[in-house]
């Protein structure tokens, strides 16, 4: 199920990650594989360390990369659900 | 009667002679014992298993077929082997010193790669690639430019105390086949040729050995294109991850996996990964020994002309 705006997001506790380089990787007991995160991957990850709304995160991810934030939801809003998908993340009650 | 030899910083006592590896000091306690005994045809619950092998948590059971037996490997400590009647002993001892061998370190800890590694003068190399890439052949040349050999096809990794990622000396054999062998002014005119090993040969290399695990400083991954030229272009980021994990001498269980990310975070943090791309046909393998030595030496990549 598509993830909306309104909701709110975190991502799974407890879960073991690394930085390599400029990207992170996460160890994904679920689904026994690694996800790899780049740049704007990681910071999302980063700010979905607590509960946030996901409106409100296009709006921080886009002050910080420039972008306006239809630009930055088209592109995160799949990844939220792929990361829903993986059960890396998760939607909350608020 | 029993035989004790060493490899990858191990102790084996074994039931039957092993000419190949190092005899271990007279005192020395055997970190794994192989006894002959009788091997289930299958493990209770195997998590993962193909036609030549399975495994469960601390137990690997190898297949193997008709002309060699089956090998149980448990908690990286005991071998137990059961010999089939019209078992061949080169197939016998190629399986040990391959996926039985690698087993063991994989349930101790360490980091098995599907991988050649030498010593350069300033740290080792490991190079990984697919099966015909020339990972034998490179490491060859790599041993007559004065490196030191550490592993041929199963490189072993571990963390050493100070917190550096360390391979560790393996098999003293090498693998070639009569045209490489031949390219590098080796003889192996008296050697057995191995038919499942597309026919290359097993060539001692003691006197080629390095004495004690280094420091791993690079990565090669060797792969094929079809341009004509031998480029190398180094990984970043999460490409560096997954590239370890295409060569690593598997399998890797769901539940080994927390214990090894530490060591392959160490790893992509520590290691420079390099991909050499050479041309599917008209390559040297000079050009390519040539080009890891210059970027181990002088830590920088340069394509050939």
């Amino acid at each position: 199920m598509p993830i909306e705006l309104t909701a709110h997001i975190v991502r799974t506790e407890g879960l073991t990650s690394e930085s390599v380089d400029e990207d992170i990787v996460i160890l994904n007991l679920a689904g026994n594989n690694y996800i790899g995160l780049d740049e704007i991957g990681r910071r999302v990850w980063e700010l979905i360390e607590m509960p946030c709304r996901v409106d409100e995160l296009c709006q921080q991810l886009s002050q910080e990369f420039n972008a306006t934030a239809e630009q930055i939801a088209a592109d995160v809003l799949p990844f939220l659900t792929e990361l829903e998908n993986e059960k890396l993340a998760r939607v909350v009650d608020e | 009667m029993t035989y004790t030899y060493t490899a990858y910083g191990l102790v084996f006592q074994l039931p039957y002679p092993c000419p190949i590896l190092p005899i271990a000091p007279v005192d020395a306690t055997p970190d794994v014992v192989a006894v002959d005994g009788t091997v289930p045809r299958q493990l209770a619950a195997p998590v993962i298993e193909d036609s030549w092998w399975q495994a469960e948590p601390q137990r690997f059971l190898w297949l193997g077929g008709m002309h060699t037996g089956r090998f149980l490997v448990e908690g990286g400590e005991r071998i137990t082997f059961e010999r089939s009647s019209t078992a061949k002993d080169e197939l016998l001892a190629f399986h040990f010193l391959a996926a039985v061998l690698a087993a063991v370190l994989r349930q101790r800890g360490l980091l098995v790669l599907h991988a050649n590694a030498a010593l350069t003068p300033t740290g080792a190399v490991a190079i990984s690639g697919e099966s015909g890439a020339g990972k034998s052949t490179t490491l060859a040349a790599l041993l007559a430019r004065g490196c030191a050999m550490l592993a041929d096809d199963i490189t072993a990794l571990r963390l050493a105390c100070d917190g550096h990622v360390e391979a560790l000396p393996g098999v003293p054999q090498l693998h070639l086949t009569e045209d490489a062998a031949a390219g590098l002014g080796r003889d192996i005119s008296s050697l057995p040729r191995y038919p499942w090993r597309r026919m290359k040969a097993a060539i001692p290399a003691h006197a080629e050995m390095a004495a004690s695990p280094a420091p791993l400083r690079v990565l090669y991954q060797l792969q094929t294109h079809s341009g004509d030229r031998l480029c190398a272009y180094r990984l970043r980021g999460v490409e560096k991850f997954a590239a370890l994990q295409d060569c690593v001498y598997g399998p890797l269980l769901p539940e080994e996996q927390p214990g090894q990310f530490p060591l392959l975070a160490a790893i992509a943090e520590q290691v420079a990964i390099v991909c050499i791309e050479r041309p599917a046909e008209q390559w040297t393998v000079d050009k390519v020994a040539e080009m890891i030595m210059h970027t181990c030496v002088r830590g920088e990549i340069s394509n050939a002309d």
